[in-house]
């Protein structure tokens, strides 16, 4: 059995896991600095693609990244590459998609963290740096992680704007979802059913890893005030 | 050895307007929740930057609006212990404490952590995370790590009111003996007036963000002026004057007095069943409630419907003269009523 659908999914993953990591978390950080007004457009603006149906993504990276139009246009005339129907294609596509998950647990994560924390170590003379690594983050850390992972789970099914921007190129850009369609529609339904249930175990593993994630960092109340 | 706060500062519907000047070694800063006492503690801190005037710690100039200078609490030097005592959840004890040694090098270091560890009576829990400490050891903790930076002052914001009455006179004697070392300046808000007795010799009394002095507090006692002199006193009936003329005040509580300053807003009063012969008010109140507390007892009485109740202090042994909804007499001085701004 061809594994190359298996390989690209995961990779395409973890790269968009990991681009949506960085830019997600400075993002939330920042966002959540932000004044009132900013804020609530920022969350509407980054929280969009969860919403959209996924075709509707695809329709407007094809309109920024297509061949015919502007960044696609662009990197055809100056690089000579092609920036759709190739495998990381889908990064784009998983990338959008999946950033507002990302970003809202991020927010979360932030939100919840207890600014007296930040104000007395600023008062102990560390700087600003120290405190968003040495206190801001492990605080925060539980959520974050949670969020990779889920974001991680998230770009592994993507489908609708992966397929309008990658399409179904048997191992250039076959992903798993890619794959289980173009079987059901030429009617191999005994391959299609192998790939339905790896697509299956490997987001059942990454749920577990969420959960034992969420059960390890769960956070210890101290016992004699609140820290709200 | 001084102090030298005179700030504005407006915070959606509040404004903050605090003056005064010391070289007292304790301050205390009292008034009622919601007041602005923290407020001004972040703004001595560094925490918010005030709107306009200055703040010079022991000489230095930490902020002036004129002069367009604002150091970052980096660079105040100062030690802030939060209500909550803040303690980074994820470091050990020994970790916290060291944050505070970050100016010096590796061997100093760990010279002083130890040091500091003997002092505040944490070497059993040096390695343990603060969810695993108690209050008492987590304000030691605390307390240590505000010390190590060596500040010229120390803030500390309500240190007692996270904790239940039997540990808190353990930590207040601990608390004065740390404090008896230290030989800066430590400045205590509080809305608790028995705290301010124990640990302040001065005291400033902040009434809706507003504050224009200190007083030393046997001066406050002598000679109350103010209405937060009276809540600091503990004088049991506060009250507003509703108007006044031709020198008589007439008060919330359905009573009037004779008054000789008509600048008055408020008056105040304790009142009890001693049968003093010089007494010179008499009014009658019913009884409304009975309220017990260990070696005494207090009638909540009401001149009339809907005016301010009066609390007046009795004797145990009287109790049984009283009953709810009774209509009793009762007896004041004119010189023990205090007239306030």
């Amino acid at each position: 059995m061809d594994l190359y659908p298996l390989y690209n999914s995961i990779r395409i993953s973890l790269i968009s896991m990991a681009i949506v990591l960085i830019v997600g978390i400075f993002a939330a950080y920042y966002v959540s600095k932000a004044p009132k007004y900013f804020k609530a457009i920022c969350d509407v603006i980054f929280t969009l693609p969860l919403v959209l149906p996924p075709t509707v993504v695809g329709y407007f990276l094809l309109k920024i990244f297509g061949p015919n139009h502007f960044i696609g246009e662009l990197f055809i005339n100056l690089f000579d590459i092609r920036l759709t129907m190739v495998w990381w294609s889908a990064v784009f596509a998983t990338t959008v998609v999946v950033f507002p998950l990302m970003y809202r647990t991020a927010r979360g994560a932030f939100q919840s963290f207890n600014n007296t924390l930040s104000d007395t170590a600023m008062t102990l003379g560390l700087s600003r740096t120290y405190i968003f690594w040495k206190i801001r983050m492990p605080y925060c850390r539980q959520g974050i992680i949670a969020g990779a992972v889920l974001s991680f789970a998230r770009a592994l099914g993507e489908y609708g704007a992966t397929s309008m921007i990658a399409g179904y190129i048997p191992n250039k850009t076959a992903t798993i979802s890619t794959t289980v369609y173009q079987l059901w529609r030429i009617g191999d339904d005994e391959l299609a059913f192998k790939w339905v249930m790896i697509n299956v175990a490997l987001s059942a593993v990454v749920l577990f890893v969420i959960n034992i994630i969420e059960s390890k960092y769960q956070r210890k109340e101290v016992k004699y005030v609140s820290l709200s | 050895m001084s102090l030298l706060v005179d700030i504005k500062k407006k915070l959606g519907d509040f404004t903050l307007d605090v003056s005064f000047d010391t070289d007292s070694k304790s301050l205390g800063l009292f008034g009622l929740s919601g007041s602005g006492k923290s407020v001004t503690l972040k703004c001595i801190a560094g925490l918010i930057t005030s709107d306009s005037g200055r703040i010079i710690i022991d000489g230095l100039t930490v902020f002036d609006s004129d002069r367009r200078i604002n150091l970052p609490p980096q660079k105040r030097n100062i030690g802030y212990l939060p209500q909550n005592y803040a303690l980074f959840p994820n470091m050990t004890v020994e970790k916290n404490i060291l944050t505070g040694l970050h100016k010096f090098d590796k061997e100093e270091r760990t010279e002083k952590l130890n040091e500091y560890i003997c002092r505040f009576d944490l070497e059993s829990v040096r390695k343990l995370y603060p969810h695993q400490l108690s209050g008492g050891q987590a304000q030691r903790v605390a307390l240590a790590r505000a010390l190590a930076t060596n500040p010229h002052i120390l803030l500390l914001d309500e240190p007692f009111s996270a904790l239940d009455e039997q540990k808190k006179t353990d930590l207040q004697i601990y608390l004065n003996s740390v404090l008896s070392d230290y030989n800066g300046i430590v400045v205590f808000v509080t809305h608790n007036r028995h705290e301010i007795y124990s640990h302040c010799d001065s005291v400033c009394t902040i009434d809706d963000g507003f504050v224009d002095s200190l007083s030393a507090i046997n001066d406050i006692i002598n000679n109350p002026i103010k209405l937060s002199d009276a809540v600091l006193l503990g004088v049991d009936n506060i009250g507003k004057i509703l108007s006044i003329d031709n020198n008589i005040a007439v008060t919330e509580f359905g009573l009037s007095f004779h008054c000789d300053d008509v600048t008055s807003c408020y008056v105040a009063f304790n009142c009890d069943d001693s049968n003093c012969s010089d007494c010179d008010i008499t009014f009658n109140a019913k009884v409304m409630q009975i309220m017990h507390d260990i070696d005494c007892a207090f009638l909540i009485l009401q001149v009339n419907k809907d005016t301010k109740y009066i609390k007046q202090k009795i004797n145990k042994e009287s109790l049984h003269n009283y009953t709810i909804n009774q209509e009793i007499e009762v007896k004041l001085n004119s010189n023990d009523i205090l007239f306030l701004k």
